[in-house]
């Protein structure tokens, strides 16, 4: 039995008797608090999960589970844009998105579709900033099957000259267009406020890269940087952890990669000046993205993490408390939603970010109420019954994170690509707890600038301007950003 | 197709056995009308919970669009319980508060002095409060053309809390600080149609109801609702649409997860039977008009080239439903028949049946964005559909869309949440029976059967098409 279900065996055990209560015709309490348990624990199911290495390094996380006739493959490497040449940008992107769509092993493209359609399976590929990945899921009886065009896709893609052709063209296309996405332009500005326009996180496609984007090009990066001793496979469902480790051993064992693949160096912060930013663009609402630095992590245990990871859901949590939340919707009515992300990095600083929607004419009001809150939380420690909420929040969610054997696999699957000891996990719940007002208010005061922020806004500029003026917190009056050449980017003045 | 052909097809795909035993619902039905259904799911020890009541906003007239979506924001704003520090009072000052008043600076001062005082009867935010102690998660809703529904995760050894304050809402709402819950309702309606392209598809989607269906018909405008018409909502408005539709014959409620049904059951019993039982609505119904003209509507736009052609076809619990279905799904995906237009230049194509409670449609869709014209689109869109209508579909492509239907079946069941929610959903739109049969029914499809529902609803003009041509900068 597994500690999970143990934890809520004891946990089921205290409730019966209650329950026992309540079915002998009782009327239901006049309040429901005489319901309320003190805490529910919870263990994550760690132990429902078997590791295992292949002879060239790959790692397998397998949780077995056959209530349903599924299986399904996923499997994670730490490779993606940030590894593409300055040069030859896009490479990272297109070989992700093409090991499902390329054709891979004997097959071509269109018989590669065919095998998978045919049989029923799910099947994506993703190659995005940090990570890329390849999954596969369909019927277990189907996973001999399922296991063959998985790897296939993992380790022998094709890139057909067709298909990379039309992928050109779409990014050739999307490139011409992307002028006419409002989101992407605030999404551009954004990263470019942050990171400056050379920052290795900030860059974007140019027409140039391209021209160098080819098969040869994609083999080449595939060669290099898709590693099998970097490579972590998550297989859960209706399998045989055995079976399922003898089948990858045969398929994947002899797969190799050969030559270096660095990332350039490149990705701290070199933000702009403190200020508002204006797009001007033809929105009904206006969209804000407001931040600053986030912070570097230190270890997977450091103390300043787990306060933040606090400070977070008190600001804009998913639970009741949510300070953002209760003051800008609920009782102002200004937005609908809000959401804060306090970003921890590990080879860099994150970002803390504070995204919402509203009417123009409201978006000063909507920052000056950001400011005040972020100020409040350094000014004032969270009262215990805020912080037990929240710390709350956090303790519940623990358990959606667990909450099928392919989130279980991929979670643990994901602790082994980031470094992340699965003992995270098992001291989650003690750390959580163990936050003080005085810790949230030190991390608050730390980590916090609310005289510091960066932002874009972008939406109809008039309005928009006009609120700002009368912001109290903005020291330096907004600007209105000049437009960009959609295939160059270059400014138009 | 014949029994011995489906059965000898299920044994060869191995479905049969499996598929029956796959999803086992435990149905209830309270004294009161309720529907109870109860889905045992050993695991995290957590249950999805939820309700849905059968009432949206097409059950609504002109005048008082938006009025299902407004109340589902209010049933959050507390109960006579729950929200208050004093129930008793604080109803009696909303009763005073909105009784006639005599003009004047007294009678006025008086008004503040009442708003006040209520101000200080409340506690903002208890329900989530409580919750929140209780380690729920993801409390959500959602309004709908035919239903509204509620619905979150808990600990499953605190689903207890879920009956008591789930059976408290149902059982004395409070629709407190209604003119700021307005604004959010407002707000969340311009956050949904921000982009240009979105609010083009919803003036489309309100031509096309109202040009089969006539002018006032309910699916001709958006369960967000006409501003004027949210801003003109009272308490009153709210009450009488709540004490209409949430009755126990309207509502179903469904758990799935880690849980006991028979204390489950003898839970149901003891909190929702309290509730009252109502008269049952029967889901009205028009028939669309007879031969219409193709609606030709077109606007330009600063985003993509897009044609949609769309045609009328049948309500949820039609015996075509599935057929349509899997219509859909023999054009989408990348071997599927739309797939060609993509490596032709297209952007995207795809099929959608759509099937409401009321009248269901089907829609081809295609985007480009300079690989192929407007014009290039809507062509290959309809040698697609005439190609379906006149050559019967091979054995080997409708095998591989079985197979497909199959395992995205499985997949459908294997998230507590999710197959909460489908229930709800199929509940109110027909049967709940349908997310357990349609499985088979989809495999039971025939050749036949595609090419007789393609020649009878796909095969003529389209009911409506709309072209959304780009232009730079936009309108």
């Amino acid at each position: 039995m597994t500690l999970g279900r143990q934890a809520f065996l004891v946990g089921a055990l205290c409730w019966l008797p209650t329950i026992g209560g309540s079915l002998s015709g009782q009327a239901p309490p006049p309040r429901p608090e005489g319901l309320l348990l003190r805490e529910v624990s919870f263990e994550a199911p760690l132990e429902q999960a078997t590791e295992r290495r292949l002879s060239n390094g790959v790692r397998l996380v397998i949780v077995e589970d056959d209530t349903l006739p599924l299986f399904d493959l996923a499997a994670a490497l730490p490779v993606g844009e940030i590894l593409d040449d300055p040069q030859s940008l896009g490479v990272a992107a297109t070989v992700g998105a093409l090991l499902r769509r390329g054709g891979a092993g004997n097959r071509s493209a269109d018989a590669f579709d065919r095998a998978i359609d045919r049989a029923g399976f799910s099947a994506s590929s993703v190659g995005g900033f940090r990570r890329s990945g390849v999954t596969l899921g369909g019927l277990s009886e189907r996973l001999s099957e399922g296991v063959s065009l998985f790897v296939r896709m993992l380790t022998a893609p094709r890139f057909e000259e067709a298909e990379v052709r039309r992928f050109r063209d779409g990014l050739r296309r999307s490139l011409e267009r992307r002028g006419d996405s409002p989101s992407g332009a605030l999404d551009r500005e954004w990263r470019w406020l942050m990171h400056g326009e050379e920052g290795l996180a900030a860059r974007q496609l140019r027409p140039a890269d391209l021209e160098r984007l080819d098969r040869a090009a994609l083999l080449d990066f595939h060669r290099r940087c898709y590693r099998p001793e970097q490579t972590v496979i998550a297989v859960s469902g209706a399998v045989s952890a055995d079976d399922v480790v003898q089948r990858f051993e045969e398929a994947l064992g002899a797969w190799t990669a050969s030559g270096d693949c660095k990332a350039v160096a490149g990705l701290e912060l070199s933000p702009a000046k403190p200020g508002l930013r204006v797009l001007d663009a033809p929105l009904r609402q206006a969209q804000i993205v407001l931040g600053h630095a986030g912070a570097r992590r230190v270890s997977w245990d450091d103390r300043e993490s787990w306060a933040l990871l606090v400070l977070d859901e008190v600001l804009a949590g998913s639970g009741a408390v949510s300070r953002l939340g209760s003051r800008l919707r609920a009782r102002e009515g200004l937005v609908y939603q809000v959401q804060a992300t306090f970003g921890i990095g590990s080879r860099d600083e994150g970002l803390f970010e504070i995204v919402c929607v509203t009417d123009p004419p409201r978006v000063g009001r909507v920052v000056d109420l950001i400011v005040e809150e972020l100020r409040r939380l350094q000014s004032q420690q969270v009262p215990a019954l805020e912080l037990d909420l929240a710390q709350r929040s956090l303790l519940d969610s623990l358990p959606l994170l667990f909450e099928t054997s392919e989130a279980i696999a991929g979670r643990l699957a994901e602790d082994l690509l980031l470094d992340r000891p699965h003992s995270y996990w098992s001291l989650y719940a003690e750390r959580i707890r163990a936050v003080t007002a005085a810790d949230v208010q030190r991390v608050a005061q730390r980590f916090l600038s609310p005289g510091q922020l960066r932002g874009i806004v972008v939406g109809s500029a008039g309005p928009i301007l006009e609120s700002l003026q009368s912001s109290t917190s903005q020291q330096t009056p907004a600007v209105v950003l000049p437009g960009r050449d959609p295939l160059t980017l270059k400014r138009l003045e | 197709m014949s029994f011995v052909r489906v059965m000898t097809l299920l044994f060869l795909l191995g479905l049969w056995p499996a598929a029956v035993a796959g999803l086992t619902v435990h149905e209830i039905e309270l004294k009161n009308g309720i529907r109870v259904l109860l889905v045992e799911r050993p695991g995290a020890p957590l249950v999805a919970a939820g309700w849905s009541a059968r009432v949206g906003s097409g059950d609504e007239t002109p005048g008082a669009t938006g009025i299902s979506h407004l109340l589902e924001h209010m049933m959050f704003r507390g109960t006579r319980t729950i929200g208050t520090k004093d129930g008793a009072l604080e109803l009696e000052l909303m009763q005073r508060l909105e009784a006639p008043a005599k003009p004047g600076r007294k009678a006025q001062r008086r008004r503040q002095e009442l708003q006040d005082e209520l101000r200080a009867l409340r506690i903002p935010g208890e329900s989530a409060l409580i919750y929140n102690r209780a380690g729920a998660l993801g409390i959500d809703a959602l309004t709908h053309r035919d239903f509204t529904l509620y619905d979150l995760r808990s600990p499953a050894s605190q689903i207890e809390v879920w009956f008591w304050m789930e059976s408290d809402r149902l059982a004395a709402p409070v629709f407190r600080e209604l003119g700021n819950e307005a604004e959010v309702v407002l707000q969340e309606e311009r956050q949904r149609t921000a982009t240009e392209v979105a609010q083009i598809r919803g003036r489309f989607e309100a031509a096309y109801w109202q040009h089969l269906y006539g002018a006032d018909h309910p699916y001709s405008w958006s369960t967000g609702g006409r501003a004027s018409d949210v801003l003109s909502l009272g308490r009153v408005e709210l009450r009488e649409h709540f004490d209409e539709y949430y009755r126990g014959s309207d509502l179903t409620m469904v758990l799935v997860g880690d849980l006991e049904v028979e204390a489950v059951r003898a839970l149901a019993k003891k909190y929702f039977e309290r509730l009252p039982p109502g008269v049952p609505h029967e889901p009205s119904s028009r028939a669309p008009a007879e031969k219409v003209e193709t609606l030709e509507f077109s606007e330009p736009c600063f985003c993509a080239d897009q044609v949609e052609l769309r045609f009328a076809t049948v309500p949820f619990s039609h015996e075509d439903r599935v057929v349509l279905d899997v219509v859909a799904a023999l054009f989408n995906g990348r071997t599927g028949r739309l797939a060609p237009l993509v490596d032709a230049g297209a952007t995207s194509a795809s099929a959608r049946h759509n099937a409401l409670l009321q009248a269901g449609s089907f829609s081809l869709f295609a985007a480009s964005d300079g690989g192929l014209t407007l014009e290039e689109l809507d062509a290959r869109l309809r040698r697609e559909l005439t190609e379906l209508a006149e050559a019967p579909v091979g054995e080997d492509e409708l095998d591989a869309v079985r197979n497909q239907l199959a395992a995205s079946a499985w997949r459908q069941l294997r998230s507590p949440s999710a197959l909460a929610r489908r229930l709800l959903v199929y509940d109110a739109l027909g049967a709940w029976t349908f997310v357990r049969d349609d499985p088979e029914r989809m495999r039971e499809v025939s050749a036949e059967d595609v090419q007789r529902v393609a020649r009878r609803f796909l095969a003529s003009d389209p009911a409506a098409r709309a072209v959304i041509r780009h232009v730079e900068g936009g309108r």
